[in-house]
């Protein structure tokens, strides 16, 4: 019998093959190997036996498959050519096939022992007497057994895990706080353990713009930066600390930190899909997310509102905006799909986003089979999926709060009134043609005339066309104006006090264009609302193959009990419509749950950091890269709670420390080279590129036109004007041309407002490397690509941004010199050299004397534009007009055309500044 | 991207600033420079000996129809106007209504020697020269039966967006010829297909590996060039003076890796404003070639022009070309929709073929012709009215290929008697995708990206190669 080990030399110990007797080498070692690697393809399903090789018993290896026989010789590794293929050194049989299956090496090595001698292979009976004698064992050199509520097979519920690759799941340490500064404590002393140093402080400037990046995503201004300097002299952190609750005090301290959640939510002001709907009033829950970073609202309460708000105050109106969390994925039904389908979707991505949001568990990997990796049998996907099965997409009555930005509605209501009164009449003029027509034909017939409805069921031949009197071209654009004239007077929705919202029930379809609570009153949508949905195991992740039945539930692996568990059942969650989410936030919050609580902490780290201390903050499990400092996220994670769950507090915290405060140069490179390549240590301060919202706002802020107003309707700033125009397929026919608000103020918000619509990127954003909104994003990526060049030096939009802050400079300096002094100060917060000050000015003389002779072209805005389509009932091309309202009174930007050749001069110096390193990078 | 090719005047006192005065021509800053260019996209060796290096994807948005263009089906004719009962009640939202069969308005020829049939108006595909390369696949079957995610499927691997699209995966596993060109290269049609840009999206690759969308007319490339009353010497000058800028801050920061590389951009920029509209100029290609491509034909002119530049492109080292053709989503009026859609293709597509062969560039190029799904037999009244056109289709679709190593005139799979669902060499799209990677020396299994936690490749969970596909 295999002896136990210690617990505390796990890791010390070589694998002993001779602890264990031939039988339970293979039931405990290869077995699972072959179960988890080779069975799915080789014996498991009998109809589909690839290469006719069937690996479910040890005669199937003995007789070998369709190219090799000699698969397996007891006794005789090297003559078994099984060896060289799961090596992958056989170059025309590599098997598992895939990178991700592929056996480590101490799996080939257990392959090849078991082989070495004599391939045993006890019963299924003797197997299972083995794995029962193996389960007394909590822990061996395998590792441990997790308790969950069970796999699919029990191979799987009885693997072992190694237990560093539980970190995630295991309680926090009981860390005490160290003698200074946590932060520096922890990390000083993996440094030591490398023999390096930690950079010195970075100079107070450089520390005090990239305090104002990290917390308001905004650069300082320069007579900020002033006071600042000022504030830090003497006592440096006493001052310090003084702005860094300045900072956390300021309202653009929740815009900026909201963009980072909205990232991870996904937040975008459309659907996305074939019609790409309006998520009429989405902007309600992008402001309460600003609300509630603002108000340091606690986490385990932003959790709860966001999971169960409505369960949990059902008369409070912000409740349903802050559940607008589980409408935040790209989603639509429509009578294309099956009914079941889109339901389906709906729920695999609300459970695999609530896993990936606040538990870094992506959920999806156990949604067709038991997670590969982690404790997480598909059984508890299920359960997951079923405390949401009640839950439906919903936009629900909500009074607007005093606190909410209307300011924007009467406005906007006018250019949607505009447009929609376009398309009707529009629409409307088609239908009188071809009514006028029909008259005609029932009038030749010497017939009564039937208006459309009354005609529709009459056999074809005894009414007219259904096309009557119109030409190819009218019946694409009666298409057009039909689907115009319904998409702006559903935006009319913006007006109305409602939130995209979830009601619980069961389920009653309904089109995601229209997704209204059901009515009571009708009796067919009360039976449907009042009929629960049984949910099952879906086999492979069919809809079409439910398996065993399932109950709402939390994750087992976590070992901590719901309030509506009970003996049989401790992560039960309630069976009811109600409930079931309020139940599962209260577990997701529970004070033991340290899987939400390391998840916050450890994102808040990789925002100030630039990455995370687990490397990965949307997946914890064995696959993710493990925490670099685990006592250190342990420790801020226990104080995190400890603190009343207050991200400021935490914020605080990290920005005091040393670690945070140093240069991103290092006096001594050498040891962190070989040692630490990549500074996961943190010896230094990682410099990191400006997003793209930051690099816009910060021009904004440069050119003195930013609006700092607070929420409200999507702000519809200029984007690239042949993307904003350029057609745009959605289901019959073409999306509205996107169209920026009419003056300077509207458009020019901070880009957190800017209308999101997932089937159109504002190409600005997306080159510098804003994420898409279908995907939860943990990081933003960052690297130079050319087309960012393009943006940044030829746009229309970075023109007028260097015309725009051309021009404020000489309200404020009439001396080309002191201009390019200020346009210095205003981008760097600093003085230019005197070397800066010669290369600029005589740079500025030259530019002049070219503008001298350059006469620029006005820009001209279209009032409407032509568009053609291919129509799909002709195969033809037709053309119709879109109304192009804004521009008809438009407030441009600053031209070009309308400035002197000095102030265009001007302009190429603050667009060199614009360009420039030491702008777009934060040290 | 070749040294030779940067302005010299320029170029001199960057290196200064970028090396050192010390720094020559010799060998050292060479191979610095060199080593600073090893990007994301230089040209990378194929796992495996590859058949193709290239990839032309001609995209028919809206679905084609199998039945009426590469899938004959005489039974269907016997049917027209028939009761259709629909056996599968889970297959889509259009299932209701009373239904009928619709027979192909079309007339069928055999083209070739290899005598693959095809519509009657596909007149120049069906040249002998042309269909004797066409491998045509019929058994492929897609999953969705909405557009988007269709498209994404066919595009992406996965129905709901957000992964890379298969020319992302392409340029991250070979990189591309050309440093100076985009090296995955989009054109839609007059109008983005649904689901817009996710359909060329890097997803979680790396930024480099995105699709660039290419205007056939006006720029080429967004905001490539500057607005006119700056002229290129201008913009020089600017640029002159911004290098001086970073080049000082440079020195300052000497261990921050990425101001080197985003200093070069800006050079690249600047000679990418030269070189790409010299690329996409048609200025050298002949009036026949033009006349071939379709381009003095109005139905024609817009799919021939990208048909052209994709070809033009490919010569000079740009890996992967995709065009969308759109309007092919007929549920009506199908005899004249769907004839207008082939015929404003046929031309190009046969001229693109020819073009490719005579310049000994067929065999390295693979030409893929699809739509993200097919079409039912059968349709259902709309509007009132006996609507002769057909629904979605995810079971059965024709698609084709010509090139890169495909078996030259053959026809591969095969549907059920009214074409209603592939029944021979069955495959899902990831299998074609598989295949395509096969065909480029790329293996789906090892072309992998972590992410999310755990290897992810183009076919999602691994798929097979489509033996039958290849020569």
């Amino acid at each position: 019998m295999r002896r136990l080990l210690p617990f505390f030399s796990v890791l010390a110990l070589p694998t002993l093959a001779e602890a264990y007797t031939p039988e339970e080498f293979f039931t405990l070692k290869v077995k699972p190997i072959f179960s988890e690697k080779c069975f799915a393809c080789h014996g498991e399903k009998e109809d589909k036996i690839k290469g006719e090789l069937n690996l479910m018993s040890r005669e199937g290896f003995l007789a070998g498959g369709e190219s090799r026989k000699d698969i397996l010789v007891p006794g005789h590794p090297e003559k078994s050519s099984l060896l060289p293929i799961i090596k992958w050194e056989d170059p025309d049989c590599e098997m598992p096939e895939k990178e991700n299956d592929r056996l480590t090496p101490e799996q080939i090595a257990d392959v090849e022992y078991w082989i070495k001698k004599g391939a045993v292979w006890p019963s299924e009976e003797e197997q299972i007497k083995i794995r029962e004698a193996d389960q007394l064992s909590e822990e061996t050199e395998d590792g441990i057994i997790v308790k969950t509520s069970g796999g699919t097979k029990d191979e799987w519920t009885y693997r072992r895990y190694k237990k560093s690759d539980l970190w995630a799941y295991l309680p926090l340490q009981k860390i005490t706080k160290p003698e200074g500064h946590p932060v520096d404590h922890f990390v000083k002393a993996k440094l030591e353990k490398i023999g390096a140093i930690p950079a010195p402080k970075a100079d107070p400037r450089t520390l005090l713009r990239r305090l104002s990046f990290t917390l308001t995503g905004l650069p300082p201004k320069p007579n900020e930066m002033a006071r600042w300097l000022k504030t830090v002299e003497g006592d440096f952190e006493a001052g310090f600390e003084k702005i860094i609750d300045e900072l956390l005090a300021s309202p653009h301290y929740g815009e900026r930190w909201a963009q980072h959640w909205l990232d991870v939510v996904r937040y975008a002001d459309t659907a996305g899909f074939s019609n790409d709907f309006e998520l009429s009033n989405a902007w309600r829950y992008r402001d309460y997310v600003i609300r509630s970073l603002n108000a340091d609202k606690p986490y385990n309460q932003f959790v709860m509102e966001q999971l169960a708000g409505d369960e949990m105050n059902p008369n409070d109106p912000e409740m349903k905006v802050a559940t607008g969390f589980l409408r935040m994925g790209p989603w639509e039904h429509t009578a294309m799909l099956a009914k079941e389908v889109s339901r389906q979707q709906y729920l695999d991505d609300v459970v695999d986003n609530v896993g990936q949001v606040f538990l870094a568990n992506p959920m999806s990997c156990c949604k067709c089979h038991d997670h590969k990796f982690d404790p997480i049998p598909t059984r508890d996907y299920y359960r997951l999926y079923a405390a949401f099965s009640t839950t439906q997409p919903t936009e629900m009555a909500a009074e607007f709060l005093p606190e909410e930005n209307r300011s924007a509605f009467p406005k906007n209501r006018e250019h949607v009134v505009r447009l929609r009164d376009f398309a009707v009449s529009e629409r409307d003029r088609l239908y009188k043609k071809r009514e006028d027509a029909a008259r005609e034909w029932y009038a030749k017939r010497n017939l009564p005339y039937k208006n459309l409805k009354a005609r529709n069921k009459d056999p074809d031949g005894s009414k007219p066309a259904r096309f009557e009197g119109l030409t190819t071209e009218d019946e694409g654009q009666l298409k057009v104006r039909e689907q115009d004239a319904w998409i702006w007077n559903r935006r009319l929705e913006r007006f109305q006090a409602l939130a995209q919202s979830v009601h619980n029930g069961g389920f009653y379809v309904r089109p995601s264009k229209h997704l209204r609570p059901p009515n009571l009153k009708n009796p067919r949508q009360k039976a449907k609302h009042e009929k629960l949905p049984d949910d099952h195991i879906l086999s492979g992740g069919s809809v079409h193959s439910p398996t065993e039945k399932v109950t709402p539930g939390v994750l087992s692996v976590m070992g901590i009990p719901t309030e509506s568990g009970t003996a049989e059942d401790p992560y039960a969650l309630p069976t009811g419509a109600e409930g079931r989410r309020l139940q599962l936030a209260k577990w997701m919050t529970h004070e033991k749950n340290s899987l939400t609580q390391r998840v916050i902490v450890n994102r808040i780290w990789k925002y100030h950091f630039g990455s995370g201390l687990a490397k990965n903050p949307n997946n914890f499990g064995g696959t993710g890269k493990k925490p670099t400092h685990p006592k250190l996220l342990d420790y801020l994670t226990g104080n995190f709670v400890k603190e009343g769950w207050s991200m400021k507090k935490l914020h605080k915290l990290i920005l005091t420390s040393e670690t945070w405060q140093q240069a991103t140069s290092h006096p001594d490179k050498s040891i962190l080279e070989q040692k630490d390549p990549n500074n996961e240590l943190l010896a230094y301060f990682k410099p990191r590129r400006l997003t793209a919202e930051e690099l816009r706002d910060s021009l904004l802020v440069f050119t003195g036109e930013l609006n700092p107003e607070l929420g409200g309707l999507p702000a519809r700033p200029e984007i690239n004007r042949e993307v904003a125009l350029s057609p745009r397929m959605i289901q019959f026919s073409l999306a509205p041309a996107y169209q920026p608000n009419r003056t300077p103020a509207e458009r020019n918000r901070r880009s957190l407002y800017a209308y999101r619509i997932r089937g159109l990127v504002d190409p600005m954003m997306e080159v510098f490397n804003k994420p898409g909104a279908d995907k939860s994003c943990e990081e933003r990526d960052a690297p130079s690509v050319t087309p960012q060049v393009f943006t940044l030096l030829n746009s229309e939009l970075i023109t007028n941004r260097s015309l725009a802050m051309a021009i404020a400079l000489e309200k404020h300096a009439s001396d080309r010199d002191e201009q390019i002094r200020r346009a210095f100060h205003t981008v760097f917060t600093r003085q230019p050299s005197e070397e800066e000050l010669k290369t600029l000015s005589g740079h500025y003389d030259k530019m002049l004397a070219y503008h001298r002779e350059v006469k620029p072209e006005p820009v001209t805005y279209p009032k409407e534009i032509v568009r053609s389509l291919v129509e799909e009932f002709s195969g033809e091309p037709f053309q119709y007009i879109e109304l192009l309202d804004i521009y008809h009174d438009y407030q441009p930007d600053p031209q070009a055309k309308d400035q002197t050749p000095e102030t265009r001069a001007l302009a190429d110096i603050t667009l060199i500044l614009f360009n420039t390193n030491e702008l777009i990078y934060v040290y | 991207m070749s040294i030779c090719s940067r302005p010299l005047s320029t170029d001199i006192t960057r290196r200064n600033f970028l090396y050192g005065t010390g720094a020559s021509l010799g060998s050292v800053a060479l191979s610095s420079l060199l080593a600073a260019e090893e990007g994301p996209l230089v040209p990378k060796k194929p796992m495996h000996p590859a058949k193709a290096k290239a990839v032309i994807m001609l995209f028919m948005e809206g679905g084609p129809s199998q039945v009426d263009t590469f899938d004959p089906k005489p039974k269907l004719k016997d049917l027209h106007l028939k009761d259709f009962v629909r056996k599968d009640k889970t297959a889509s939202g259009m299932t209701n209504g009373e239904r009928f069969y619709v027979g192909s308005p079309y007339e069928f020829i055999r083209a070739g020697r290899s005598g693959i049939p095809m519509c009657e108006h596909f007149r120049h595909l069906s040249a002998a020269d042309v269909a004797d390369e066409l491998c045509v696949y019929r058994g492929c079957q897609a999953e969705s039966v909405n557009h988007p995610t269709a498209l994404y499927h066919m595009n992406t691997g996965n129905r709901f967006g957000g992964d890379p699209a298969i020319g992302s995966w392409v340029t991250y596993g070979l990189g591309s010829e050309n440093q100076n060109m985009p090296g995955y290269v989009v054109m839609t049609e007059l109008a983005q297909p649904q689901g817009g840009s996710g359909n060329w999206s890097n997803g979680y690759l790396p930024a480099y590996y995105q699709g660039t969308t290419l205007r056939s007319e006006g720029s080429p490339i967004l905001d490539l060039s500057p607005p006119k009353w700056k002229s290129r010497e201008h913009q020089r000058t600017n640029l002159d003076v911004l290098n001086k800028l970073n080049n000082a801050h440079l020195k300052d920061h000497p261990d921050h890796d990425a101001l080197a590389a985003r200093i070069e951009n800006y050079e690249l920029a600047y000679r990418m404003q030269m070189t790409v509209p010299d690329t996409l100029s048609l200025a050298t290609e002949s009036d026949a070639t033009k006349e071939a491509y379709g381009l003095n034909e109005k139905d024609t002119e817009s799919f021939g022009r990208k048909c052209l530049l994709a070809r033009r492109m490919i010569e000079q080292g740009t890996r992967f070309v995709q065009i969308f053709a759109g309007g092919w989503d007929s549920h009506d009026f199908l005899e004249r929709a769907h004839k207008k859609r082939i015929q404003s293709v046929d031309k190009p597509i046969a001229a693109l073929i020819r073009d490719l062969k005579q310049r000994g560039m067929l065999d390295e190029t693979l030409v893929v012709f699809t739509g993200e799904f097919g079409r039912t037999p059968d349709n259902t009244k709309r509007g009132g009215e006996t609507a002769l056109g057909r629904d979605h289709n995810n079971k059965a679709m024709s698609m084709f290929f010509a090139g890169g190593g495909t078996k030259a005139g053959h026809v591969v799979g095969e549907t059920d008697e009214i074409g209603a669902e592939a029944v021979d060499v069955v495959h899902p799209i990831r299998d074609v995708h598989v295949t395509m990677l096969d065909l480029l020396g790329l293996d789906d299994s090892k072309l992998t990206y972590f992410h999310g936690g755990r290897s992810k490749q183009l076919s999602q969970f691994g798929g097979e190669v489509i033996k039958q596909l290849k020569a």
